[in-house]
């Protein structure tokens, strides 16, 4: 068989950490192949040696059956392999076109020629529909547009072999479609693709083959038809995982949190961002907010946990029976509420802040904490151990651990552990599972749930059908600024909510 | 007087009960600790490589004070003096420590202000108008003794806090950046004093400053002279330590530090918190500005004062004081030695004259010291950074279960 990637006994060490073990990844040619694992399985690392940016301690790598060395990610250019970032390498200040030549630029008489590759790539462009304006800047485009930049970066250089690193981690579900599309036809050109990712249910969308490792180790590769979602996830996880949710009917009470007449406009009053929102959300329920990203949903949590103020007439948002619309933050964690940021570096955690005092940042000023304002580090530390106990928060120094330095997992395990300690009733959940894997996920569904259980009303706010679908009590979806349908996701299924999503459909109500 | 007698009894044993009660071990162990901390190794590297450099600058200038030729020994010398001249005898150490004391305290203004997150370059100017105020209530009012001074400090204080407050709220309310406006504020207050300086009330023609004849607010002494025979040692020596001792607690052991060194690593997650952010700027540039006032007023208060002259400088002692914070590296308790390091460098180079080198060596010593702190700082991130990594990295192969870890992603490049 022909294989357009071979790469064989692959080993590389980082200190005493083993990235990659022995791994042996092939790739036939106009094959797509899935890369799956955790994170810190060695996808990454793997890729990145074939990319050239390390060099393994052990094995070969074989390119169309020839033996290469690859030492620079230059030779992997001139072997024709290409490569996406998980973060784009694009200079933010350039427009498309001079991005796309960087580094293969054509001179003309000593001065820099850009018309002989912009027809080029208006060719690139026209022949993959990869919609982009070669004149706008990067920083002006949205996400989706700058990736496809990579994409066309790649294809500039004539690349025969793309690599994608979680390509789809940004994009809304109609982008990651159009993707799909055009590696799709990639592929159908008899080009060679590798896509690293950890959501399952894109590699069975797309890929045919798929290599899984785990903690650095090789642990097989399987025909996509032939195995189960479920069984993907086992291999993955090294253990069986559980994708639904636990959970008893909810028995909803009282009122804890409602939301009246809620309009809000962008800053310079030219577009509404939010009409005319109304709902509520009682004890003992997950309400949870479906949507695509930028429909309103981080402008509605940053109204109702204070980080943007209300400023129209007539809007309203009560929690527990008090009017909280235009209070301080302080007053509405006073008032009952808990929130789990959708920003874990931005708002989240105080980054060169340690656990300890990450665990206090918003009761610090409480008794326990402080006596005549001198800060009780006893107890703050006291305090720190109980949750790490509690909610198994790992890190390398414990409660003394700067949070900057603890994994992202483990990051939002501590922010859960800080919120929902707290005292309150109502809990925000802005994407409380965005960038976990599947372990992590499954831990921060459970405790959502018993959260409820406990009797607090809960909002979430999740991109992901699959969890709005699996914790969600009722579902409210948004589209542009408004909600278009009120749900129970016993008796809807994700299709409809699509249509509700993408705005094509709306609720009589 | 029977109860003051009583009460210095009580006083006395107290301190004796201290002394012999201290944990000297358990002092010296930490202090072990402290002092072979990569941070303070750092500094102490750094240190030393500026005197290294400033000795080979010597090396090449040194001349013979009688037949002008080339001398090496001149060099030693005048070393010698650089090293040892803050030292030579208690009223040299005794002016070490007198002029150290505004000095710690523009560091410790500086210091307060980046360990806030905030960049105060208008030391300055705060300097210069609590200096003022401190001069004109020395001057205007007719107080007792004691009172007299504590009154002119507290104008000082003031004066400097005011200066502070108004790039702070600019920076709370309307986001303007506080480098651009703190340098502002120095001229600002630089023409503001040259017009207050020359005020005939307070203006002394023959000194060409303004009058520094005013016995009921001098700084007082309390004996200090008796220690350091000679030398011009007063309080201010000890309200500094006192003051840095005060910045360390409420940075390091307040609510109040908590909220400010928590806006100053995040603006976004302080306000997320219920923190309020635009009090906690203010305040910080207030603090900091009220630092640097009163630096001015232990400047100009003494019985031998410096002088204020109507002279269109902004003075520099602003960007000593950013020096000293950043050897110090804003550690208030730090700030104290690195205030008094240079002190002790200045005194040494003034004596260095007397051999006929340019005291301005003492600034090639300095930035020699502030460069090695920088490029040290950056290297001793990276290093720390890789033991952590390492360390970490460790940790992850002992778990038996790392699926919800992706702490080996950390650092960037050893992606999964």
């Amino acid at each position: 068989m022909d294989y357009a990637i071979e790469m064989l006994n692959i080993t590389k060490k980082f200190g005493p950490l083993v990235a990659n073990d022995n791994i042996d990844l092939e790739v036939k040619k106009g094959e797509i192949h899935a890369i799956l694992g955790e994170n810190g399985a060695g996808k990454s690392t793997l890729m990145s040696i074939l990319f050239g940016l390390y060099k393994a301690d052990n094995g070969i790598i074989k390119i169309h059956g020839e033996e290469v060395s690859i030492d620079s990610p230059n030779d992997a250019n001139d072997l024709n392999i290409g490569m996406v970032h998980q973060h784009f390498k694009l200079v933010e200040v350039f427009t498309v076109l001079e991005n796309i030549v960087l580094g293969l630029e054509v001179k003309k008489k000593g001065y820099l020629d850009l018309e002989t590759p912009r027809g080029k790539i208006q060719k690139l462009i026209d022949r993959y529909n990869l919609k982009v304006d070669l004149k706008a800047l990067i920083k002006d485009l949205s996400v989706g547009a700058q990736q496809r930049v990579e994409i066309l970066k790649m294809l500039y250089r004539d690349a025969e072999i793309l690599i994608f690193d979680e390509p789809t981690a940004v994009l809304t579900p109609q982008e990651i479609e159009g993707l799909f599309e055009i590696i799709k036809e990639f592929a159908k050109e008899g080009k060679s693709i590798i896509i690293i990712t950890h959501k399952l249910n894109e590699i069975k969308a797309i890929a045919e083959n798929c290599t899984i490792l785990r903690k650095g180790k090789h642990v097989g590769t399987v025909e996509v038809e032939n195995t189960s979602v479920n069984k993907l996830a086992k291999l993955m996880v090294g253990r069986d995982v559980d994708f639904s949710v636990e959970k008893d009917v909810s028995k909803p009470k009282e009122n804890v949190l409602s939301v009246k007449n809620l309009n809000y406009f962008n800053k310079d009053k030219t577009k509404k961002l939010l009409n005319n929102i109304n709902f509520d959300v009682r004890k003992g329920e997950i309400v949870c907010i479906a949507g695509i990203e930028g429909n309103g949903q981080t402008e509605l949590v940053n109204l109702i946990t204070g980080l943007d103020v209300v400023t129209e007439e007539g809007s309203q948002i009560l929690l527990n029976d008090k009017d909280i619309t235009v209070s301080n933050i302080r007053d509405r964690f006073e008032a009952g509420m808990s929130h789990i940021p959708e920003d874990r570096h931005k708002h989240g955690l105080i980054l060169d802040y340690n656990l300890a005092e990450n665990f206090i940042s918003n009761i610090y000023y409480k008794p326990k904490f402080q006596n005549h304002n001198v800060l009780n580090f006893a107890n703050i530390y006291n305090y720190a151990e109980e949750l790490i106990e509690k909610y198994d928060v790992r890190s390398s120094l414990g409660a003394k651990s700067k949070a900057r330095s603890m994994s992202g997992g483990n990051q939002q395990k501590a922010i859960i552990a800080r919120e929902t300690s707290r005292k309150h009733n109502f809990l925000v959940a802005a994407q409380p599972t965005r960038g976990l894997d599947v372990g992590a996920i499954e831990y921060v569904h459970k405790t959502i749930v018993a959260e409820r259980d406990r009797g607090n009303a809960i909002l979430v706010i999740s991109l992901e059908l699959d969890e709005v679908m699996n914790i969600a009590d009722r579902i409210l979806v948004m589209y542009e600024g408004e909600i278009m349908a009120e749900l129970d996701p016993k008796k809807t299924n994700v299709e409809e909510i699509g249509l509700y999503m993408s705005g094509s459909k709306r609720q009589n109500t | 007087m029977e109860k003051v007698k009583q009460f210095f009894i009580n006083l006395w044993t107290t301190i004796k009960k201290f002394f012999v009660n201290f944990p000297y071990k358990k002092v010296s162990k930490k202090l072990l600790k402290y002092i072979t901390n990569p941070k303070v190794l750092n500094s102490f590297a750094a240190i030393f490589a500026g005197l290294l450099v400033g000795f080979i600058v010597m090396i090449f200038v040194a001349k013979n004070p009688f037949t002008q030729e080339w001398s090496f020994a001149t060099a030693i010398d005048g070393l010698e003096r650089l090293l040892g001249g803050g030292a030579k005898d208690l009223k040299n150490f005794g002016n070490v420590l007198f002029k150290a004391a505004p000095l710690i305290l523009v560091g410790l203004s500086v210091g307060f202000a980046f360990k806030t997150g905030l960049f105060n370059i208008g030391a300055s100017g705060q300097f210069m108008v609590g200096g003022a105020a401190a001069l004109y209530a020395a001057n205007l009012l007719t107080l007792p003794v004691g009172l007299h001074f504590i009154v002119a400090a507290l104008a000082g204080v003031i004066a400097g806090a005011f200066w502070g407050f108004i790039p702070g709220i600019l920076k709370a309310i309307y986001n303007v950046n506080e480098v651009i406006t703190t340098i502002m504020m120095n001229y600002v207050a630089m023409y503001l004093t040259v017009m207050m300086v020359t005020y005939p009330k307070v203006y002394d023609q023959g000194l060409t400053a303004i009058n520094t004849n005013f016995p009921t607010a001098h700084t007082p002494v309390l004996g200090l002279d008796k220690l350091f025979p000679g030398s011009n040692i007063d309080i201010s020596i000890i309200i500094a330590i006192l003051v840095a001792v005060l910045m360390w607690f409420i940075l390091e052991k307040t609510t109040l530090g908590y909220q400010l060194k928590a806006v100053g690593h995040s603006k976004d997650a302080s306000k997320y918190s219920g923190i309020n952010y635009k009090r906690s700027v203010a305040l910080s540039m207030m603090i900091a500005g009220g630092l640097a006032g009163l630096a001015a007023a232990l400047h100009y208060l003494p019985i031998k004062p410096a002088y204020f002259r109507p002279i269109e400088i902004i003075n520099p002692v602003g960007f000593e004081g950013i020096s000293i914070a950043l050897i110090g590296q804003s550690n208030p308790l730090a700030i104290i030695f690195s205030g008094t390091l240079i002190s002790y460098i200045k005194e040494g180079a003034s004596q260095m004259q007397l051999f006929g080198f340019n005291k301005e060596i003492t600034n090639i010593v300095i930035s020699v010291i502030i460069y090695m702190i920088a490029i040290s700082a950056y290297l001793g991130s990276v290093i720390s950074k890789r033991r952590e990594r390492k360390k970490e990295l460790e940790e992850e192969t002992k778990k038996p279960n790392r699926i919800d870890d992706e702490s080996v992603t950390k650092g960037g490049e050893i992606n999964g």
